[in-house]
């Protein structure tokens, strides 16, 4: 099919001549074909960098707001507010997508399934961790999410996404070796390194990509 | 002599090739997308999609969300291998 788009040139954009259903030539056909694919793999969804963008500064958010509260009372109970993560992530990604026109691709479709499995088990993971090896569970959370930090990098192939999840990776092992309001450190790094970062780059880049589309129409 | 294979009447037009084409490079896609790609009127892709239903190359799911009523359409088994066979077909004629 890849072979198929390429032999072609193409001259006119399909849009208006799609307004009716009239009779194709043969070659007609393959560049309509052509040109609807091609089209489709360049609608690259601007903001899409925002989902990364709204899990980074939650995550920062509640990384102060905890830390903030722990320097000053001491009281391990705030830990508790580090569900603000899931609550300010999902809140706003639901309102995020809400009104959008919904189109999945098969990339949507394997980064969705796989976050599925990574949110369920960083809920999972820390709620079984907590009654028997609470220190483990900042060293769990951050491997588990930068594992699909990384691993989502690697299927929409955006270097920085895979990259910033490789450094997550590096932060987990470090939280071993931290303690205390040294992990909230690196949670703040981590929260900043492995999705704030990629989600500024991931929207840059289609940012270039549609000016680049745009200038080649 | 080269035979050529006959093209599929549903799909040799041009609003409902450009559906299913579109529809073969995603999992699903809403009505209003699928407008939006396609550049066609509401009423014109609704009845070719109604066709294309009809013939069980595409499936149809229609939901709200919220007040706002929502299609949403994906394209069946069936329809990804009459797509294959069109793209065999047209592949004949031009001898590629």
């Amino acid at each position: 099919m890849v072979y198929i788009i390429n032999y072609f040139t193409f001259v006119e954009y399909y849009k208006p001549i799609c307004m009716e259903t009239k009779k194709l030539s043969e070659k007609e056909s393959l560049e309509l074909i052509a040109q609807v694919i091609r089209n489709s793999k360049n609608n690259l969804e601007s903001g899409r960098g925002n989902s990364f963008l709204i899990w980074g500064f939650a995550t920062f958010a509640s990384t102060l707001i905890v830390g903030i509260a722990l320097y000053l009372s001491g009281d391990a109970r705030w830990n508790w507010l580090w569900f603000l993560v899931p609550a300010i992530g999902y809140t706003a990604g639901h309102i995020r997508t809400r009104n959008k026109n919904k189109v999945i691709t098969f990339m949507d479709n394997a980064v969705q399934k796989l976050w599925l499995v990574v949110g369920i088990t960083a809920v999972i993971a820390p709620a079984v961790l907590a009654f028997k090896y609470p220190g483990l569970i900042p060293f769990v959370e951050i491997l588990i999410v930068s594992l699909g930090l990384a691993i989502t990098g690697l299927i929409i192939d955006f270097k920085p996404g895979f990259i910033g999840g490789a450094a997550g990776i590096v932060i987990a092992f470090c939280t071993l070796f931290a303690a205390n309001l040294d992990i909230l450190i690196l949670f703040g790094a981590w929260s900043i390194s492995s999705m704030i970062i990629p989600g500024i780059k991931l929207n840059h880049y289609i940012k270039t990509n549609h000016k680049l589309q745009h200038d080649r129409v | 002599m080269t035979a050529f294979k006959t093209l599929d009447p549903l799909l040799h037009s041009e609003l409902r090739l450009a559906i299913v084409s579109l529809l073969m490079t995603v999992v699903e896609a809403d009505f209003v997308y699928i407008k939006e790609q396609i550049g066609a009127t509401a009423g014109n892709l609704s009845v070719q999609i109604s066709k294309l239903q009809e013939a069980g190359y595409i499936e149809m799911e229609k939901s709200f969300k919220g007040k706002i009523p929502r299609t949403t359409c994906r394209i069946s088994a069936s329809g990804r291998i009459a797509f294959e066979e069109y793209v065999e077909a047209l592949k004949s004629y031009i001898n590629l």
